[in-house]
């Protein structure tokens, strides 16, 4: 593994920022962390990067501890801040120089990125834009050549176009063998771009969900014209289904084609198939007020 | 040591540390110019017999005060001059942690792998290099400021060393005071804030313990007391022998707590928590 918590924990005094967090993240993997502001997301990726010291349990990546090994750990990985800040008297240029010359990267790799993402490298940290600093911030990180990036909602305060391009780069870090921890509020996008998802509430991990199982679960609705059959034993552990009044509602995990051979011979009328999909998860354990996205 | 940060600190910095050193220097040859313009008798004369309630206030007798090397000396004892000790020394030290918590910078910089002490460490080299420059560049100014002085016996400029050693020595305790202080909080506001609040309650206790017998304990209680470049340059170029312990004495002090103030933020800085930027 080469990312493992232990009931890691940080306490303020009475508040409790995260409390008792395990998982583990393979090589390759793009793990996504949702939750809303205040869950925990932040504080978990401060925890994992040395910056904050844990209250309770460990977390180490590539076997080093965290906090007592940061240097160490930040050899093998490189981090993205939500609002990265950067000098403001360096030019976009000057930016990557700096970066380049601190951790011995490769420059050109660098102005490749900044290139791609449309960067004007003249113009001073100060005169650009948010996004543009974003930007500039992202084609400093994805510049190592590191098994680890942690992103901290790289794609907030971007326009879509370069949001697609992010979400691009972050698939082809992943198919150069990186891993991508990678936390954000989009969560279309967390959904097309993560493997896996934790789900954060309250400080507490309350759910970790595949993203390709989530893509495998529908829900069903139809009305009833008559008395369903009894669902067959190989069909029952991967489904939920619950009647009422108006109707029948069938939630299925695995997979759909037998589940829809037996619907064919069922007494429904106005059936209505649609992918729950990841806010579904989230939505279960945060019920929206107003929308998330 | 890494040449790259340092690099980075010093070009951060060239042009505030350009301008003091050279308006330290202008400012010591111009009060060292005026003060040989002054006919004294008449203003010690003035001194002694109507504001006789301040002379404790003074480092040293009117008399001596009143010599060339004592209003000499008193240059580095100047509001305009220590000003500019303060603003290199506490701009760049509360930069160094709360000015790059509350920039956002210190994020990007941690992420990488560095050691929290090396950026502490790197930066504070820089502040301490520009305190030597700035007291190196008074001492120049003092030296010119002599050269075109129309004082009948203007002393050596060697001779103000030991006022010049005292500025320097005084700037690194600011430089240790304000990087702790700057350890300790989250933005660079609170630790300015902090610092000249340090500072006023120091002269206030530095006033009243010269000002008031009873009172005369708190002056040991202020880092200003051992602050004394003109009792320190007419005392050792008068009577060595008793000055020097007290040169060795004062310096010590003062350079003894800016590098505990400094090991002790760097500890700080290095077990801290780093807070999200606000």
């Amino acid at each position: 593994m080469l990312i493992q918590t232990d009931l890691l924990s940080k306490r303020y005094g009475q508040l409790a920022a995260l409390t008792d967090c395990t998982f583990d993240v393979p090589p390759g993997e793009i793990l996504g962390l949702l939750g809303p502001n205040g869950a925990g997301k932040t504080t978990l990726l401060r925890l994992l990067l040395g910056y904050l010291k844990p209250t309770g349990g460990t977390a180490r990546i590539d076997g080093l501890d965290c906090y007592s090994q940061s240097v160490a750990v930040h050899r093998q990985l490189a981090y993205l801040p939500g609002d990265a800040r950067l000098f403001r008297q360096l030019n976009g240029r000057q930016t990557l120089q700096f970066f380049a010359r601190l951790r011995r990267t490769s420059l050109e790799r660098s102005l490749r990125l900044a290139e791609r993402l449309q960067l004007d490298l003249t113009r001073r940290v100060r005169q650009m834009s948010t996004g543009m600093r974003q930007k500039l911030a992202l084609a400093v990180t994805l510049t190592p050549d590191v098994p680890l990036v942690i992103l901290d909602e790289p794609t907030a305060n971007l326009d879509p176009t370069v949001r697609r391009d992010v979400v691009e780069l972050i698939r082809e870090a992943r198919d150069e063998g990186k891993t991508i921890l990678f936390s954000s509020h989009v969560l279309s996008e967390v959904e097309d771009v993560c493997d896996r998802v934790l789900v954060l509430k309250a400080g507490r991990l309350v759910d970790t969900v595949r993203v390709v199982d989530v893509r495998r679960q529908h829900r069903i609705q139809a009305a009833l014209t008559g008395p369903l059959s009894p669902l067959p034993a190989q069909l029952a552990e991967d489904i939920d289904l619950r009647q009422d009044a108006a109707g029948v509602t069938v939630i299925s995990r695995g997979e759909l084609a037998p589940l829809l051979g037996w619907l064919a011979n069922q007494p429904l009328a106005k059936l209505q198939i649609e992918p729950i999909g990841l806010r579904s998860v989230y939505e279960r354990h945060h019920p929206a007020t107003n929308g998330d996205e | 040591m890494n040449l790259v940060l340092l690099g980075r600190s010093l070009r951060d910095s060239w042009l505030l540390l350009v301008s003091c050193c050279a308006m330290a220097l202008g400012f010591t040859w111009l009060r060292v110019w005026v003060a040989s313009q002054i006919k004294v008798d008449a203003f010690i004369k003035f001194f002694s017999e109507s504001l006789q309630v301040f002379q404790g206030l003074l480092p040293v007798p009117i008399e001596d005060l009143a010599s060339p090397l004592g209003r000499v000396a008193f240059s580095f004892e100047e509001l305009g001059l220590l000003m500019l000790l303060g603003l290199w020394t506490v701009t760049r030290a509360t930069d160094c942690l709360a000015g790059r918590l509350g920039a956002g910078t210190m994020e990007m910089l941690l992420a990488q792998p560095i050691r929290r002490l090396t950026l502490v460490t790197t930066h504070t080299l820089i502040t301490l290099g520009g305190v030597l420059a700035m007291g190196a560049a008074s001492w120049l100014g003092v030296k010119l400021g002599l050269q075109f002085s129309k004082f009948d016996e203007a002393p050596p400029w060697i001779r103000l060393a030991p006022a010049a050693v005292n500025f320097v020595c005084l700037g690194v305790f600011i430089t240790g005071a304000a990087t702790l202080i700057s350890a300790l909080v989250r933005t660079r506001a609170q630790a300015v804030g902090m610092v000249i609040g340090f500072y006023v309650v120091e002269l206030m206790l530095m006033i009243v313990g010269r000002l008031n017998d009873r009172f005369e304990w708190m002056n040991r209680l202020t880092i200003l007391s051992v602050y004394e470049p003109t009792l320190l340059t007419i005392g050792l170029n008068r009577d060595p022998s008793v000055y020097w312990p007290l040169f060795w004495q004062y310096n010590g002090t003062l350079l003894g707590l800016g590098a505990a103030a400094l090991a002790l933020s760097a500890a700080i800085f290095c077990r801290r928590d780093v807070p999200a930027p606000l």
